[in-house]
């Protein structure tokens, strides 16, 4: 294999030129990527964090059409009018609540049927669209965070081309010295994970650039038609044979259980509801399948009609609807989005060590270097800043940028990389302190999901390692 | 079934660091090393089927392998040098160099990947008969391969006539392809 991989050597004047790539191509966009690869990390669960936030909500992994009906009745009875399409959020072993959506109006369902809380929109919120789409508009943030996608592919083709010895360097791991520590990390991070991380970022460039794919698409096949686009990738409404007045949701579940007997379901949709025209669909998930689920139709009488065919259609159609769940990590169990999150964060380290790298082989320090650190810890302290003040109204991503400022201004006033980095990783690390305890503190008296006091476990022990990173370094607080 | 796929991967990963070791890398060790570890997609796949079980031998290799370096660690400190703190002016000349990159491998390859993709999935798509949304993916795909490759070479390569010529003949073959 040696002698194999020796015939395939590449030039010296590619290696050159890859790594000068490599190199440029990382420093135009190490923060965006670093902000994207992190958040992306952590809203790997966002399921556990929305939990979190609203600890107090009642939960349950069975339900009953009674019950669903129960809430449509009272949803309908809320709102003014009657939205075109209602969604049904079935629980599940990973999010065991049930709540019901529509126009934008939302709120969770008790086990009896009845509506209790709207879901809160702040800190987990925050943290997804900022993964998502930066907090850009929509369409912008989407084809933005799809090309830092496309960027980290090419990252991956050249950091592969400019380190030869990555494979023969393949278990080594040299210590203590500034360089090397940073080159050996970067590199064993990267080499030992390569297909996860192609995979996250042909996954992300996927989902971010359909959109604007389906612009250029449509424009040069379907006659700037995009509707008709989606028809074909991803199927069109049915045609209801059997118009009924009453949604029977019971018949519907039943046939389903016949139909698909390995079907989970996991959301219904009713459509055009209390017209003619109204039809229900359940989307289940399918065991052993990446796709996202596949959709079973039925008229409102619970008559079967068809199904989208995401699990028996088209490769292609089959590709474009697993992507979601292999990009998230929500498959297989709890076991797989914890191995995402930890991949997620090496992905992260192999970010802020890359451009670690190139600071230490320059020959003197600039403020590159205190941004760089201010970027680094900075942004997961403003994360965890914006997750502590909420609980207070404030708006979660004004904190985060508030404090990301502050603490980009005072890097640049201290002048000290080393110095400042100590600091916000104590800041760091008594910020989750204080969330925990104060988490706790507010829900003592309450019946709380089991999984609140995870999460607060969970960062105790970050905040602990970091307290202990804090204790091995702390000559760097003194220099 | 878990346990034994595993095993046989944990096997295969310390076969691959025994062989690394070794001062003098024996090929045919360490492609053993390789089929073990190749050998255990088998189980994960009986358990958790095609889908998934890949997914997951992949994600485990990364865990197992990272054991062995760090076992593999070793500390030797060293000073770190004093710098000085200088303010540097950025390099006008590099900075319109970087634009032109920028520009040639953002939206310039962006379009002509897109044009270039359109037509090799046009072609196989009449010679295989593809159904629509294979088609459509398949030209994602493609496009989604081809201008990461793209970007890594207009910005490895200077700004000569060899990466031009290819845009200019991607653009020109999707173009006439799909318009002409």
């Amino acid at each position: 294999m040696v002698k194999f991989m020796a015939s395939l050597k590449l030039s010296k004047t590619t290696v050159k030129k890859s790594l000068s790539a490599h190199r440029n191509v990382a420093l135009a966009t190490a923060g965006l990527l670093y902000l994207t690869c992190l958040t992306g990390a952590l809203t790997v669960f966002f399921e556990e964090f929305q939990r979190w936030e609203q600890p107090n909500i009642e939960e349950y992994t069975d339900y009953t059409p009674a019950q669903i009906d129960t809430a449509i009745e009272e949803f309908q009875q809320r709102v003014s009018s009657t939205p075109e399409t209602l969604w049904v959020v079935l629980p599940t072993e990973a999010v065991p609540r049930m709540h019901i959506s529509g126009d934008g109006q939302e709120w969770f369902i008790n086990k009896d049927g009845s509506l209790s809380a709207p879901p809160l929109e702040v800190w987990t919120t925050m943290l997804t669209k900022l993964h998502v789409q930066l907090h850009l508009p929509e369409n912008i943030g989407l084809i933005l965070v799809g090309i830092l996608g496309v960027l980290l592919f090419s990252l991956i083709l050249s950091g592969l081309l400019s380190h030869p010895s990555i494979f023969k360097d393949a278990f080594r791991w040299r210590r203590g010295r500034q360089v090397l520590t940073q080159v050996d990390l970067h590199n064993r991070l990267s080499i030992w994970a390569l297909p996860f991380y192609l995979m996250i970022s042909f996954t992300g460039a996927f989902i971010g650039l359909l959109g604007l794919y389906s612009f250029f698409i449509s424009a040069a096949f379907y006659d700037n038609d995009t509707e008709a686009l989606l028809h074909d990738v991803y199927g069109g409404d049915p045609e209801i044979s059997k118009v009924s007045g009453v949604l029977n949701i019971d018949a519907a579940l039943q046939n389903l259980t016949s139909i698909a007997p390995q079907a989970d379901p996991i959301y219904l949709a009713i459509q055009n509801i209390n017209t003619d025209k109204q039809y229900l669909e359940i989307a289940a998930t399918l065991p052993q399948r990446l796709i996202y689920s596949e959709i079973y139709r039925f008229n409102a009488d619970g008559s079967f009609i068809n199904h989208q065919q995401f699990s028996d259609g088209a490769v292609g159609q089959q590709i474009a609807y697993s992507v979601y769940r292999l990009h998230f990590g929500h498959y297989a169990g709890q076991w797989v989005k914890i191995i995402y999150g930890i991949l997620g964060l090496a992905l992260s380290v192999i970010c802020a060590s890359g451009i670690n790298i190139w600071l230490a082989r320059r020959k003197h320090e600039s403020l590159l270097n205190d941004l760089w650190v201010a970027t680094v810890w900075g942004l997961p302290l403003s994360l965890a800043i914006s997750a502590l003040l909420p609980f207070y109204n404030w708006v979660p991503l004004w904190v985060f940028l508030a404090a990301e400022l502050i603490v980009v201004v005072f890097a640049l006033f201290m002048k000290q990389a080393l110095k400042t980095r100590w600091l916000l990783r104590a800041c760091l690390a008594a910020t989750l302190l204080i969330i925990v305890v104060r988490q706790e503190a507010v829900y003592l008296n309450e019946t709380v999901t089991p999984m609140f006091h995870q999460v607060n476990l969970t960062l105790l022990v970050a905040s602990l390692i970091l307290i202990m990173m804090l204790f091995q370094q702390r000559d760097q607080c003194r220099a | 079934m878990i346990i034994i796929a595993l095993i046989i991967q944990i096997t295969g990963v310390t076969l691959l660091y025994q062989s690394w070791r070794k001062p003098n890398r024996h090929v045919v060790k360490n492609i053993i090393a390789w089929i073990v570890i190749m050998a255990s997609l088998w189980p994960w796949q009986q358990e958790m089927g095609w889908e998934y079980g890949t997914s997951l031998w992949f994600l485990a290799i990364p865990f197992i392998a990272w054991v062995f370096t760090l076992k593999n660690r070793e500390f030797r400190s060293q000073e770190a040098p004093q710098r000085l703190r200088k303010h540097i002016r950025p390099d006008k000349k590099r900075f319109t160099h970087a634009i032109i990159k920028v520009v040639i491998a953002g939206p310039l390859a962006l379009m002509a990947c897109f044009l270039f993709s359109s037509f090799i999935s046009q072609i196989l798509n009449h010679s295989l008969g593809l159904a629509q949304a294979d088609h459509l993916i398949l030209n994602l795909v493609l496009l989604l391969l081809l201008w990461p490759i793209s970007i890594y070479w207009f910005i490895a390569k200077r700004v000569d006539w060899r990466p031009i010529a290819v845009l200019v003949t991607f653009t020109l073959s999707g173009s006439i392809w799909l318009y002409g």
